[in-house]
């Protein structure tokens, strides 16, 4: 009795070790599969500080956006410039990102929701692209377009006086398509919802009372985070 | 009003406003569904109208159903 109890302990011993060595060894082999073989196909990785400053990451955001993640060809894409301008112009990828300087800030993007983030923003200044296009003395408000409907306003004296910035890249790595890929707007001390994600169309206007998506349904048309949510 | 009359009304009106909260929350954060779900009755904005409204009577009646429930005696005469 004694020795059959002490042959099934034995067993049982034995089963464990092989299953420990069994999973090692399945665990050098995992290893050794993700083991780098050439540095340029890693993927890019952000970065979590900035000049001291601690980052929160890309993927801290929550969806929100009103038709789902949207992915752009970026071969097919063009950002256009129109309304009261002097020129209408539309741009490539290319042409918006290695056309122009690129300016970086750390900004904090909060949600009517709750919850906000704070990134390094790195892009184009809109007034830039404003300028190429020449803004016409009546233009005061700046629509944005988005390529699933989603619009926002604001004021050119905000766009221009705060150098706002038409980001391409957060936590220096490029926009996901998630996160508004190829361009989102970082409208710094507005609400999230005038930071609009894949921007199509930048149109001037001289009607104040045009509103976004969002504002159309009671949200704040200046968006301020200082003041009420809703007008 | 009795005592009893007053407690199934907070009892009853906590769970209106219990409900209104959770659904109204999940109208802002999961709008896309919820919007769908009451054919665009509430979508975001009303939903966070309501969120921010549904608070305060939502914690008074709370508070109320507490002191019923736990404490029946402090409002009944004789007891």
């Amino acid at each position: 009795m004694r020795q059959h109890a002490i042959r099934r302990v034995s067993l049982s011993l034995s089963f464990v070790v092989l299953l420990i060595v069994t999973g090692s060894i399945g665990g050098s082999t995992q290893q050794a599969e993700a083991a780098p073989v050439d540095g340029a196909d890693l993927p890019p990785v952000e970065i979590r500080e900035y000049e001291g400053q601690d980052l929160s990451s890309i993927n801290d955001f929550h969806e929100n956006s009103i038709k789902g993640p949207q992915h752009v060809d970026v071969s097919q894409y063009t950002l256009r410039i129109t309304g009261l301008v002097d020129n209408e112009l539309s741009y490539s990828y290319d042409d918006v990102v290695n056309g122009h300087d690129t300016y970086r800030k750390v900004v904090t993007l909060s949600c009517v929701e709750g919850w906000d983030v704070t990134l390094l923003w790195e892009g184009v200044l809109v007034k830039d692209l404003l300028n190429e296009a020449g803004v016409r003395p009546e233009a005061s408000i700046v629509i944005f377009k988005a390529v699933d409907g989603y619009s926002t306003t604001l004021p050119i004296e905000y766009i221009v006086g705060n150098d706002i910035l038409l980001a391409h890249r957060m936590n220096g790595v490029t926009l996901p398509p998630e996160r508004g890929f190829p361009f989102q707007l970082v409208a710094e001390s507005k609400w999230g919802y005038k930071w609009i994600k894949w921007v199509t169309e930048i149109e001037l206007s001289n009607n104040p009372d045009i509103k976004g998506y969002w504002e159309y349904y009671g949200y704040s048309q200046s968006g301020d985070l200082d003041k009420p949510t809703f007008d | 009003m009795n005592v009893r009359a007053v407690s199934r009304v907070v009892h009853w009106a906590l769970l209106v406003f219990a409900l209104l909260t959770v659904v109204s929350g999940l109208g802002i954060t999961e709008f896309r569904t919820v919007t769908e779900l009451t054919f665009g009755l509430l979508n975001k904005a009303t939903a966070n109208r309501l969120h921010l409204w549904c608070w305060i009577p939502f914690v008074v009646l709370l508070v109320a159903h507490v002191l019923l429930t736990a404490r029946p005696g402090w409002f009944r005469r004789g007891r």
